[in-house]
C-alpha cells in the first residue's frame, strides 16, 4: 500500500482555501500498518478528533483520512509544546483489498482501519494428496 | 520547595523549549517541517507526552498529547508544584511479528514524565479527564500562589 497525494478534481478539497486561512496547514497522522493473513490494518493517531470529525474514504483506489479538530484551550499560554492541525493523509489501494468492506473505528485519538483482502488474495493451503 | 539540584537534562529541555517558541511565532515557510508532524522525527528521543501549559488567576490547565494510552494504565501525581504523568501505550498489534509491518511510525510503550508546574496547586482538588487521547488536567492554584490586589491608601 502506497502512500500518495494526488490530484484531485474532489470539489470539497477544492473548495478549502475558502474555508481555512491556511489551507496548507494540516499535518500527518503517523500510522502503523500491519498485515494479517485476512487483510491490512491501518492505526492512525490522531488525538483531538471526535468520532463525528473523522472521514475516511475510498475513490478510485486512493484511501483518504480526514480528522477535523475543534478544541477550546482555557487561560494563557505558559508553554508550548504542541500544535493540533486537521489531519490528512492518503494512501493507494492495491487490487488485493476488497473496498466495498472497509470499516473504521476512532478509539481514544486512535483511528483503526480494517481493509480485508478478496478472496482470490488470502493464502491458502493445499492439502497435497499422496497417492 | 522544588528539587533545586543542578540536571543537565532539564537546562537541555528549557533550551530546546525556548527554541521550539521561537520556532513557533516565526510563522513562515521554515517551520513547516517542525509543526507538521506532531511525532515524528525522533519518536523515542523527545519527551512523552508532549504538553501544554496554561494558567489564569485560578487554575493550572495542562494538556498531554497522548492518543491510543490505555486509560487503567494512566496516572497523574501531584507533590507540591512537581506533576508526574505515567502510563502505557500499547502496540497497536500486542503480538505482531516485524514482518507484518508496511510501516511503524507510531511509538508504543510505558512512558513517565515529570516536570514543574508555574505554581503550587490545591493536591487534593486535581481534576483529570482522558478524551478523544488527550489527557486534560485541570489544577486549581493554592491560596498563597494566588494573585492578590492590594489597595493603595492615599494619604
Amino acid at each position: 500500500m502506497a502512500e500518495t497525494t494526488i490530484a484531485t478534481t474532489n470539489t470539497e478539497l477544492e473548495a478549502r482555501p475558502t474555508e481555512t486561512r491556511e489551507p496548507s496547514r494540516y499535518q500527518i497522522p503517523p500510522v502503523d500498518i500491519y498485515e494479517h493473513d485476512h487483510g491490512l490494518t491501518v492505526f492512525a493517531d490522531m488525538p483531538g478528533v471526535s468520532s463525528d470529525r473523522v472521514e475516511v474514504n475510498v475513490d478510485n483506489d486512493v484511501l483518504t483520512i480526514r480528522g477535523r479538530v475543534q478544541r477550546e484551550t482555557k487561560g494563557d499560554a505558559v508553554s508550548t509544546e504542541f500544535a493540533i492541525l486537521d489531519y490528512f493523509r492518503q494512501f493507494k489501494l492495491n487490487q488485493e483489498v476488497d473496498q466495498e468492506k472497509i470499516t473504521a473505528k476512532l478509539n481514544h485519538g486512535v483511528l483503526t482501519i480494517d481493509l480485508p483482502k478478496v478472496e482470490a488474495a488470502r493464502p491458502r493451503q493445499i492439502p497435497v494428496s499422496v497417492g | 520547595m522544588t528539587l533545586n539540584y543542578w540536571d543537565p537534562m532539564r537546562e537541555f529541555a528549557n533550551l530546546r523549549r525556548e527554541l521550539d517558541r521561537f520556532f513557533e511565532r516565526t510563522d513562515n515557510y521554515w517551520t513547516f517541517p517542525f509543526t507538521r508532524f506532531s511525532f515524528l522525527p525522533g519518536r523515542a528521543a523527545r519527551a512523552y507526552p508532549l504538553l501544554n501549559i496554561s494558567e489564569d488567576a485560578d487554575n493550572v490547565y495542562i494538556e498531554a498529547l497522548a492518543p491510543g494510552v490505555d486509560p487503567q494504565s494512566l496516572k497523574v501525581e501531584v507533590i507540591r508544584d512537581q506533576l508526574s504523568i505515567s502510563g502505557e501505550k500499547p502496540a497497536a498489534v500486542p503480538d505482531g511479528k516485524a514482518e507484518g509491518y508496511h510501516r511503524n511510525e507510531r511509538a508504543a510503550g510505558r512512558f513517565v514524565r515529570t516536570f514543574t508546574l508555574p505554581a503550587e496547586v490545591e493536591q487534593d482538588k486535581v481534576d483529570a479527564e482522558y478524551r478523544d487521547g488527550l489527557l486534560t488536567i485541570t489544577l486549581p492554584k493554592a491560596e498563597a500562589a494566588k494573585p492578590r490586589q492590594i489597595t493603595v491608601n492615599m494619604k
